[in-house]
């Protein structure tokens, strides 16, 4: 293949300004699928992704492209994710590409993600194709739209496509720019292979599936090949593309974008961000590989049942594979047996990996409540990270303790700035600036834990600005903070998994919400439970649950067997997703009603 | 199991909708009636061909049908008449003295009325159209006729309900002096007008206090608890509804009724354009022995005499301790159930479905 006919592209949006669906587009356009096999959001495999509506995983396809100059181009489009938990795959995806497409909603205009993804795009000297989107709907305001990027981006807008992937207007323009404003790939065929991995799965058949985009040199089945920072040596079994399903070839080359399989049996050996090179002819440097993301967020997963810890390890196993933010590794609770403490890069990405364990593995989890990773300074001048609030040593042995902050930037419309300051101070941020965008919207910069951010304070955002407040956030680094441990106890016990560690000046608050939520949660059983929350041997907070007193079907003639079983079986199928503590049985939910922080509930 | 088939016949039709009722039923309409009636009598050739040990008929309510139609479906089960029970369900709005004719000349025997409630403004607040005077009324014309095996429907736990009320209910039922008495708390239904309408019980508590006292009022007052929602006087149980209790087998005709015919249960159709094509069964639920073992289980612990381990062995060929030893040895332990010479009996059936979960796995 000529390589000036290849375009390697993403396409990088806030969220939800129509980043899949112009994608969708594109296939429709380039004949990818056929209107029969074409289904919304085409690119999102997992089922999570179609449910929800979002892009988790990034997914790339291989289009050909009959240009107006009559020339015949190759795509290879990424689609990524917009929201912020995945940004790593924003820019794993981006390492890959040579250009990208930035979709901007007429209706919205540049939001806080816009922001971080451009950025991200630039980090990796992307060439930049606005679009905007969205413009048969009667709020759009294209004009307005292009000026906001010509003077927050410094994009030029002249020539931006103004299109609505929904009805399909004026996708050719996008395609047409794409060939005439991004770059073709760069790159020497004759060098020695330089390939960078961007992504992979495990298949049970083939072992470990390879996802690559080829720098320099060429790859052919039948190769001898080493990942350069494993050291690890294979030959090469399978080559080939996505367009959209796997299409084998026989080789690829410079600037091409494909998979390969290479009987790798351990996930262990290989890892995203790694590259590949000839094991007989192998370069000499490798490619610049992706800045690590560091979790954000931790939690334990436990399964339900004890017994199935062993299932559990190897799903983790298996999904980190294709999730290399995700780290895990064994702990222990009292409460709850054997199980895992897991980075995520923020809740959303805590949510999916539950919810993947789940679908795909078939594991039933217990999740505790997530926590930031704290770092302790003991008085005997040692210190500790704790990213598990049960293992806070005792407030005797601290002389301080220290939390991370971002940096949080927030755009919003004016209308809508007094409620998110209010916020933004209820979470104890600082405020730091307010950046002037147009006479609508200003951009609000506070420095706030990065605990405060992450619980519940994106979905109190929405709320208050109406949908309208975006947001992005950046790593700061470690300050000093009143922090202290609320414990939970339940019958008396208390439960290492429910401890959360908080804010002194908010623990009673908490502690209060804390247990009149987790009465709501658990279920009554054949005595009262009294629920406590304390710090140290100080009970705060205390509320009892009533004992089970009721608990028969009203009537049940002959017409109502079959109903009556399957709710029997419906609360079975419930107790079954309790852990049982002691003599309580707790519920999954309850574990997380430590976060609750909605008071008005 | 000696017994044959007991038979349920419902009546999908009612004159007004109560709020809380999702059972299968429509406004009665002539011209329905008269479909229904000849899709009943092709379903009876087809289904029922053997003497029923009861029969029972259900609504809905039977008694909205005028005089005539009413006395054309019990000749269409007069050759069966000759049971030990045959009952009908009353709604005392719809009845009259003809009506009570009707039923004794066709070998009726039991009737069931749905008192609901003593306090007319709370039988306002339920959709019901009819008061306790009503009821009193419908008393005399069966007495008259000589049906004085009568059992009365009492609803609990719905919105607006107070202790005071439900006492005056309960007291006034009494005073009536039934033979049968079931007593059923509100479940709100999500098909019914008050599931539509977001209604809700009272709270579980409540509920729980109106129950423990109802139970000991009415054991006071020479009523047997012999089952969760059901209380009798001198042994006048319902046998038609042991049959189901005892997991036994019963055939249901018409429009959403449902049967148990050896290893399999059915349910019929709700729709009346279905049935009068003569598509009676809408599902058929072939039944594995765990699932019987289980439904027996589940129906015979709501007795107050409890699971027969001979009837268990006689039907499965095996004994129930065998089936279960560690649900049993845990609920022992708990002392939740005992066993008292044949019978394995739940000390507390007010919280039955906990017992019940240890049954299935």
């Amino acid at each position: 293949m000529d390589r000036s006919k290849i375009r390697n592209f993403s396409i990088i949006a806030h969220i939800d300004h129509g980043k899949s669906t112009l994608a969708d587009r594109i296939l429709e356009a380039t004949h990818t699928v056929t209107q029969r096999e074409m289904e919304d959001q085409f690119l999102d495999s997992l089922e999570l992704e179609k449910e929800r509506g979002i892009t988790i995983k990034l997914n790339s396809v291989q289009l050909h492209y009959q240009a107006k100059d009559g020339e015949e181009y190759l795509f290879h489009l990424i689609d990524t994710p917009g929201h912020v938990d995945f940004s790593y795959e924003v820019s794993r995806s981006l390492a890959a590409c040579d250009g990208a497409v930035l979709v901007v909603d007429a209706t919205q205009g540049v939001e806080a993600q816009t922001l971080a993804n451009v950025y991200l795009a630039l980090d990796n000297d992307l060439e930049i194709l606005p679009v905007i989107n969205k413009v048969d709907l009667p709020s759009a305001d294209p004009d307005k739209v292009k000026k906001e990027i010509e003077d927050i981006i410094g994009l030029d807008c002249s020539e931006a496509p103004c299109i609505s992937a929904k009805t399909g207007l004026n996708i050719d323009q996008v395609l047409e720019g794409i060939v005439h404003q991004l770059p073709a790939p760069g790159g020497d065929e004759k060098a020695p292979l330089k390939a960078l991995v961007f992504d992979s799965y495990y298949d049970s058949y083939r072992g470990v599936v390879v996802y690559l985009r080829i720098r320099d040199g060429e790859v052919k089945v039948g190769d001898k090949i080493r990942f350069m920072a494993s050291g690890r040596e294979f030959e090469v079994t399978e080559l080939g593309i996505k367009c959209p399903e796997e299409q084998k070839c026989p080789k690829l080359s410079a600037g091409e974008v494909g998979y390969l399989c290479a009987s790798i049996k351990s996930i262990r050996d290989i890892a995203v961000g790694d590259t590949i090179t000839s094991a007989e002819r192998p370069a000499e440097e490798p490619l610049k590989g992706y800045r690590k993301m560091l979790p954000m967020v931790y939690c334990g997963l436990y399964p339900t049942d004890n017994a199935k810890y062993d299932d559990l390890r190897d799903a983790l196993e298996k999904l980190q594979l294709n999730d290399s933010a995700l780290v895990y590794e064994p702990e222990s609770s009292k409460a709850l047996g054997f199980g895992f403490r897991c980075g995520f890069l923020g809740l959303l990405h805590m949510d999916v990996v539950e919810e993947r364990l789940e679908r795909e593995y078939g594991m039933n989890l217990i999740a505790t409540a997530p926590s930031v990773v704290y770092k302790v300074f003991l008085t005997d001048r040692t210190v500790m990270e704790i990213d598990n609030p049960s293992l806070l040593p005792d407030a005797s042995l601290i002389d301080h303790l220290e939390e991370p902050y971002v940096r949080a930037s927030i755009m919003v419309p004016n209308d809508y700035i007094g409620a998110v300051m209010e916020l933004a101070q209820d979470k104890r941020g600082i405020y730091k600036e307010m950046i002037y965008i147009d006479d609508n919207r200003n951009q609000l910069i506070y420095e706030m834990p990065l605990s405060e951010v992450i619980f519940e304070f994106f979905d109190k955002l929405k709320s208050v600005s109406k949908g309208y407040a975006s947001l992005d956030y950046e790593w700061l680094g470690y300050r000093q903070a009143d922090m202290i441990k609320l414990d939970i106890l339940i019958n008396g016990d208390p439960i290492d998994a429910l401890s959360v560690i908080v804010h002194r000046s908010d623990s009673y608050r908490r502690g209060q919400m804390i247990t009149s939520k987790l009465k709501e949660l658990l279920p009554r059983q054949q005595f009262e439970i009294p629920i406590q929350a304390a710090i140290g041997s100080k009970v705060i907070a205390r509320t009892n649950i009533k004992s089970l007193r009721k608990n028969v079907l009203a009537k049940c003639y002959g017409g109502d067997i079959t109903r009556k079983k399957k709710l029997l079986e419906k609360q079975k199928e419930g107790k079954k997703r309790m852990k049982a503590v002691g003599s309580v049985e707790i519920p999954q939910e309850a574990f997380m009603a430590v976060l609750s922080m909605n008071d008005d509930k | 199991m000696t017994n044959s088939p007991a038979l349920y016949l419902h009546v999908p039709f009612c004159a007004h909708i109560c709020f809380y009722c999702d059972f299968c039923h429509q406004v009665y309409d002539r011209k329905k009636a008269e479909r229904w009636l000849s899709a009943l009598r092709q379903e009876m050739k087809e289904r029922l061909t053997f003497q029923p040990f009861t029969i029972y008929l259900g609504g809905g309510t039977p008694t909205v049908l005028p005089l005539d139609q009413l006395d054309e479906l019990l000749c269409l089960l007069d050759p069966y008449k000759d049971v030990k029970e045959y009952t009908i369900e009353i709604n005392p709005e719809t009845f009259d003295e003809k009506k009570a004719e009707c039923l004794k000349r066709h070998g009726i025997n039991r009737a069931s009325i749905g008192l609901q409630s003593a306090s007319a403004e709370e039988l306002r607040s339920l959709g019901r159209h009819h008061d306790l005077e009503d009821v009193k009324r419908t008393l005399q014309l069966l007495h008259a006729v000589g049906i004085d095996n009568v059992s009365l429907d009492i609803l609990y736990s719905f919105p607006g309900q107070t202790k005071e009320s439900f006492r005056n209910t309960l007291q006034t039922a009494v005073s009536l002096a039934p033979a049968h008495l079931s007593l059923y708390s509100l479940t709100i239904e999500e098909n019914s007008v008050f599931g539509k309408q977001g209604k809700q019980p009272l709270p579980e508590d409540t509920e729980a206090d109106f129950y423990e006292y109802a139970v000991s009022f009415l054991e006071r007052n020479g009523y047997e608890q012999y089952e969760v929602a059901n209380f009798a006087k001198d042994g006048q149980y319902s046998r038609h509804n042991l049959v189901y209790w005892h997991y036994e087998d019963f055939l249901g005709l018409s429009m959403g009724a449902s049967s148990k015919l050896g290893h399999e249960r059915s349910d019929n159709t709700r729709s009346l354009e279905e049935y009068c094509r003569g598509n009676w069964i809408k599902e058929r639920i072939p039944l594995c022995e765990k699932d019987e073992m289980f439904e027996m289980t589940m129906m015979n612990l709501r007795l107050k005499e409890g699971l027969s381990e001979k009837r268990f062995r006689e039907r499965f060929g095996r004994d129930f301790a065998d089936v279960y030893p560690e649900a049993l040895q845990k609920l022992q332990e708990k002392g939740w159930i005992c066993k008292k010479e044949d019978h394995w009996v739940v000390n507390d059936r007010e919280i039955l479905n906990t017992v019940l979960l240890e049954f299935l796995d």
